[in-house]
């Protein structure tokens, strides 16, 4: 037998090592060696060692308790001093948070904003599937790239290739006046559609059937701002309202409010059999109708994107030899092109900017430049935090100094100031969030946007404010903890602590 | 005065019966012999550890031997506290024990 084989597993000794009690270690480990070694001498090495493990992993839980107890007590205690020093010190506590709540709600605002950004139409059933048909190219000297599509687009790709489960339509004029009895309004939210657009977009009802609501001329789904704003509290089903364009069209269904958020925004869906643009056969207008459509499950998009060329070929071809009175081959030939290509729905926001858009679209580099702003924006927040704690360390001297003639280790110290800073952070978050709920209705009208607060996704935002809270805490208070647990006791009782505090950089 | 719970009754009474060769192996294996279970050494810490901080038992450190990895034994003895303790309890026993009906399942039939 080997003198290695004699001793105890190194790892596991020294694991046991840390894990005994100190006031029986000595006496303990002599006694596991000598019961190892008894065991090696009765069933062998192999299993001597399987034991001398188990015995530990026996004795972990215990431990693993007896670490948390004491953890959670010097916690508390650490906590309740920290309010205490922040009680003391009012003036320095209450400057110190609201620099710190300033920066945090600024940042939390932009945070907002970019998550608003990066959440566009994120909330469709499908919405990896969904792309719009959008349409670019080039006659002559003009080039164009258009959001929109002709009138007959939808339907023959649904008509002509499989892949294409649903396609759906969506048409936008200029605002116009809306009346119902003596009430009467400018409406530019008013949108037309398809009744194959709860196939395509979620667009969840609250009244209404999703296949019989926009399925004949004349009707329209609207949402509960409007139905109250028109109808007060009256049944909005079946009442007819009367448009600019001369049309009635009758309350058919009321869409729930704001599923989500969406490139798409209206007050009113009306049923686009309305308008004679949706029984247009012609292949070369741009009436200002957009195209989506909802591709099949495992579609490799871009081998459908290219049949669409098959598409140009056949309808759009015909028109320009009648209108051009050249073959499309010569078209193409002479340096024209025209193409339509694929948009995926949720790079529309963010990544399209084509003429004809429903409404101007967000910018990637907005979001991108916004994003630093905020985490420079926490960083001076930061700083602040920093130099107002380090500025203050003087006053903290002497309980330094008392503590460490009491016995604290320079960790412990560390740990209480941390939690301080910690606290101080926590506070300044909730201050934060409330001052953002407060001043998010104005962020709103500055830029334009519906962002609410994510109260009611209250459980993605709990961690992620704990999470700002620790960051912010061990960011502002590392320097100031460990500068101030780094003071030395003899000359901060003796009180020469402001010479030297004079001396620091900071 | 607290009463020994019945494990630490054992390891007391298992210390006094080792009297000069009472460390932790030897506890171990008496209160094996005693309870018939298998006690893991780990497991005989907590009440050893238990009745030396109420002051039962004190420890007497031997000489370093080679097969505890060069460590001295650590032996353990009872003090006139430890002592009394376990005079109490077994007055306790003797006590609680005293005239009553037969256990015996079989003498009742």
């Amino acid at each position: 037998m080997s003198t290695k084989d004699i001793r105890p597993p190194f790892l596991a000794s020294k694991i046991l090592e840390k894990i005994i009690d100190s006031e029986i270690l000595y006496g303990a480990m002599g006694d596991v060696e000598e019961q190892y070694r008894y065991n090696i001498r009765t069933h062998g090495v192999f299993l001597a060692r399987i034991t001398y493990w188990l015995q530990i992993a026996g004795a972990f839980p215990g431990y693993l308790k007896m670490i948390i107890l004491w953890s959670l007590s010097m916690l508390k205690n650490n906590i309740i001093f920290a309010i205490r020093n922040l009680n003391k010190h009012k003036a320095y506590s209450f400057i110190n948070v609201i620099g710190l709540s300033v920066g945090i709600a600024a940042c939390l605002l932009i945070l907002l904003f970019v998550h608003h950004e990066l959440s566009f139409d994120r909330y469709h059933e499908n919405a990896e599937r969904i792309y719009r048909v959008a349409t670019n190219g080039s006659i002559g000297a003009n080039a164009f790239v258009v959001a929109t599509t002709p009138s007959p687009m939808a339907r023959t790709l649904v008509q002509d290739y499989p892949e294409v489960v649903q396609a759906t339509r969506i048409y936008k004029e200029e605002a116009q006046f809306i009346r119902y009895k003596d009430k009467s309004f400018k409406e530019d939210k008013f949108l037309f559609a398809d009744s194959t657009i709860f196939q395509v977009l979620s667009i969840p009802l609250v009244v209404g059937d999703p296949a019989t609501v926009l399925n004949r001329p004349n009707t329209v789904v609207i949402t509960p701002d409007m139905a109250f704003k028109y109808f007060g509290l009256e049944d909005p089903i079946g009442r007819v309202l009367i448009a600019d364009d001369g049309l009635n069209y009758e309350v058919t269904g009321i869409v729930e409010p704001r599923p989500g958020y969406s490139h798409i925004r209206f007050d009113f869906l009306a049923s686009f059999l309305s308008k004679h643009q949706s029984q247009d056969p012609v292949w070369i207008r741009f009436d200002g109708i957009l195209t989506y459509i909802l591709l099949q499950d495992g579609i490799e998009v871009e081998t459908f994107s290219s049949k669409l060329a098959e598409v140009t070929r056949k309808y759009v071809g015909p028109l320009v030899e009648m209108a051009m009175g050249m073959s499309y081959d010569d078209f193409v030939k002479n340096g024209n092109d025209w193409k339509f290509f694929l948009q995926p729905l949720l790079d529309i926001h963010l990544h399209s900017n084509l003429d004809n858009e429903l409404e101007p679209n967000g910018q990637l580099s907005t979001v991108i430049i916004f994003s630093s702003i905020a985490f420079i924006i926490l960083l001076v927040a930061c700083m602040n935090f920093i130099n107002l704690a380090t500025a203050q360390s003087s006053t903290r001297a002497m309980e330094v100094g008392i503590r460490k003639v009491m016995g604290s280790s320079r960790s412990q110290l560390v740990r209480q100031f941390l939690s301080e800073a910690i606290i101080l952070s926590l506070i300044a978050v909730m201050f934060a969030i409330i001052a953002v709920g407060f001043t998010l209705p104005f962020f709103n009208q500055i830029i334009g946007r519906e962002i609410t607060f994510p109260a009611l996704r209250i459980w993605a935002f709990i961690p992620i404010s704990i999470l700002v809270t620790f960051l912010v805490g061990l960011a502002a208070g590392a320097y100031p903890s460990f500068m101030m647990a780094s003071f030395k006791p003899v000359t901060v009782l003796k009180s020469k602590i402001l010479k030297s505090a004079k001396g620091r950089s900071f | 005065m607290k009463l020994l719970s019945r494990i630490e009754e054992i390891v007391l009474l298992s210390i006094w019966r080792l009297q000069d060769d009472a460390y932790g192996m030897t506890i171990r294996q008496e209160v094996i012999n005693a309870t018939g279970k298998n006690w893991l050494l780990g497991a005989i810490y907590g009440p050893l550890g238990r009745i030396q901080k109420n002051g039962f038992v004190e420890t007497v450190k031997g000489d370093p031997k080679p097969e505890r990895g060069g460590r001295a034994k650590i032996f353990y003895r009872l003090t006139p506290k430890g002592k009394e303790a376990l005079i109490e309890i077994q007055k306790i026993n003797q006590i609680i024990w005293n005239d009553l009906p037969s256990l015996d399942w079989q003498s009742e039939s």
